[in-house]
């Protein structure tokens, strides 16, 4: 055992890497093999000849220099990282997220205003037909939109059509449950009436050709107008109608009541008042009270909320001037006009030739009661008598018109809501809150139907996340080692 | 902090004392220094070594654990440091590989064997220099550890993260290298 060479374990031998055993066994054989001991010479000659290997000195202030690094290193550690999810991370995912929220946005915004505009269009055709909206627009061109601009006559149109509507309702509110109900309601006519009032007089004869709703309002009128027709009417019948005895028979001879013909001011007065007020239902409300207490009636009136509101007074005229003074009371006056016509000369035309045909009318009655006629006479002058009688009625209807026109004066009066009225704020206000909930309706909407996207989104941004990190480190090894 | 061990300097290097990675630096840069310089034999790459080496630690830092000699751990941050830059350079040495422990050494240029020429000591230095350099990486590294660092052989085995008996053969067969290719050098020093 001893016999064998030993050379593997002299280099651990010479760094007294061996075991006890080991290092006996070497030792022992170290003894006895010249060869060994050789080898364990030159090993041991190597070892000094390594240890001539010089080394250059290190630079001084080497411990400078690498705390600089350190404190360099630090500050990119501090800054880089922040860069790199800048401009890797963060700014990509969030022009993304961007992106995907305005798209989103824009297309729920545009798919709630066309549902607006859809349900608006869905209401308007309900109250009114094509034929409708396009007589609106061609009054909306003659308007002063004529100008080519039809985008604009649209509008005016669509506005017009709103306002209709609108109006429509405040008519049909105010004669069924609103507070107006007990005035209005006794103002209310039927068609028969109408008929009759048309028939009597020709009073109300555009009445018939207006909505059910404004010949409510013309009943007001046409009420007071045909009630005092019926008086008259019995009254001529019962005063015209003699009964003209004689002693042979019974003559019946129409007697035509003569009107009042006293000729006076003979005027006729027409006036035009326009205010602007700051709420239109009661401004409306106040002219016609106003008309009632001057003993006057309402011929017509158009009622617009969001537009110029007119009705026409007929006011008696010895209270003219007073009743122009309380309607330019009712808000800010923006224009009176009056207007005054003559008709002296054409009423004492119309009263000459009555008496004319009266002188006639007299002259044949005579003749029938002298003359002992027989019966087939009397049968025959009555008949002659029958055209004059008519033109008499004629005669007279023209004679009690115009006393009419002469008596009662013409006011037209137009009102509309002030711009800045409290009625125009609280319109805005409450568009504004409307504005508000259909908005955030919106956005309820629009989140809910982000919510699976932005999932989506989140999904996908997980599974970047790992390209994401490659990537930062692939820019860690070739551009910050660098 | 001087009297404080390696270990003891970098928890407190860990805990946030600057001051403690001015002493590892002063305790450490030259063995490292020397250490890199002998095994890439670049004294200006082996100065960026070590500046490396000492950032690695310094970010490190949070990690460390002293479970071994701190010097075992700066070492074999070095060894890794080392090959790295190996691969990066492209250096004209072998590679490290499993083979390395078979004995199959690399033909190297060996100097003019006449002893007549070598007969200054600085020449047989750069002939001592070019022998080493024949070396493979590991044994090269191992050789180094051993001679100029006076490390164990388990210190290097765990510096170099090979086992104990392959750290044994590594620096038996260079040693057996670099004695055959230098006989003539040391029979002529009256060793023989």
């Amino acid at each position: 055992m001893f016999n064998r060479h030993v050379s593997e374990n002299l280099s651990s031998y010479l760094d007294n890497e061996l075991s006890d055993k080991e290092r006996l066994e070497v030792e022992l054989h170290l003894k006895t093999c010249e060869a060994c001991a050789k080898e364990l010479s030159q090993l041991k000659n190597l070892s000094l000849k390594l240890k001539a290997w010089p080394v250059p000195e290190l630079r001084a202030g080497f411990e400078g220099v690498v705390r600089d690094k350190i404190v360099r290193q630090e500050i990119e550690r501090g800054r880089v990282p922040m860069d790199k999810k800048t401009l890797k991370v963060l700014i990509p995912s969030g022009v993304l997220a961007g992106i995907l929220l305005l798209v989103f946005v824009n297309a729920a915004v545009t798919r709630g205003i066309q549902g607006r505009m859809r349900e608006s269009a869905d209401y308007i055709g309900e109250q009114f037909s094509p034929q409708i909206v396009e007589s609106y627009k061609n009054e909306a061109l003659s308007f002063g939109f004529a100008s080519g601009n039809q985008r604009m006559a649209n509008r005016k149109a669509m506005r017009l059509a709103k306002a209709k509507v609108r109006d429509n309702k405040v008519y049909e509110k105010s004669f069924s449950t609103s507070q107006y109900e007990p005035y209005y309601s006794q103002q209310s006519m039927t068609e028969s009436q109408s008929a009759r009032l048309n028939e009597g007089m020709g009073f109300g004869g555009i009445a018939h050709k207006k909505t059910i709703s404004q010949l409510a309002v013309v009943g007001a009128s046409a009420d007071k107008a045909m009630s005092r027709l019926e008086s008259d009417t019995l009254s001529i019948n019962n005063e015209a109608v003699n009964e003209e005895s004689s002693g042979d028979g019974t003559i019946i001879v129409v007697q035509p009541s003569l009107p009042a013909t006293g000729i006076g001011d003979m005027i006729i007065r027409t006036a035009e008042v326009r205010l602007e007020v700051a709420d239109a239902k009661q401004a409306y409300a106040k002219v016609n009270l106003v008309c009632k207490d001057f003993g006057g009636y309402v011929t017509a009136s158009n009622f617009l909320e969001d537009a110029m509101s007119h009705i026409i007074l007929r006011i008696p005229k010895d209270k003219f001037t007073e009743a122009l003074d309380k309607l330019g009371g009712l808000g800010k006056v923006e224009n009176i006009s009056s207007n005054s016509q003559d008709v002296h000369q054409q009423y004492a035309n119309l009263k000459t030739e009555l008496d004319t045909v009266m002188v006639v009318y007299n002259k044949m009655v005579e003749a029938l009661k002298k003359k002992q006629a027989t019966i087939p006479d009397v049968v025959r002058l009555e008949s002659q008598l029958n055209p004059v009688l008519s033109r008499i009625e004629g005669l007279k209807n023209a004679l009690e018109s115009l006393n009419n026109s002469v008596s009662f004066t013409t006011i037209t009066v137009y009102f509309h809501e002030s711009e800045l009225s409290t009625n125009a704020l609280k319109k805005g206000i409450r568009f504004i809150q409307e504005s508000l909930i259909v908005a955030g309706l919106n956005l309820i909407r629009i989140v809910s139907r982000a919510i699976p996207l932005l999932v989506i989104f989140l999904f996908y941004f997980v599974l970047a996340i790992p390209i994401i990190l490659v990537a930062k480190y692939m820019y860690r090894k070739y551009f910050i080692k660098k | 902090m001087q009297q404080l061990t390696d270990e003891e300097v970098m928890l407190k290097y860990k805990q946030g004392l600057g001051e403690a990675m001015d002493e590892l630096v002063r305790r450490y840069k030259n063995p490292l220094y020397h250490f890199a310089y002998r095994i890439s034999q670049d004294a200006l790459l082996a100065e960026d070594s070590v500046q490396e080496v000492f950032l690695r630690v310094h970010e490190a830092r949070h990690i460390y654990i002293p479970s071994g000699k701190f010097s075992t751990w700066i070492f074999s941050i070095c060894h890794n440091l080392m090959i790295s830059q190996l691969r990066k350079k492209k250096w004209c040495l072998p590679w490290p590989t499993k083979n390395d422990e078979s004995g199959e050494l690399v033909e190297f240029a060996s100097p003019d064997p006449s002893p007549r020429d070598v007969v200054e000591n600085k020449e047989m230095v750069e002939i001592l220099k070019n022998c080493i350099q024949g070396l493979s990486f590991l044994q090269k590294e191992a050789l180094i550890l051993r001679e100029f660092h006076s490390l164990d052989y388990k210190e290097i085995a765990v510096i170099l993260n090979k086992p104990l008996s392959t750290v044994k053969t590594l620096i038996h067969r260079a040693r057996a290298a670099l004695k055959d290719k230098m006989l003539v050098y040391l029979q002529e020093d009256g060793h023989v």
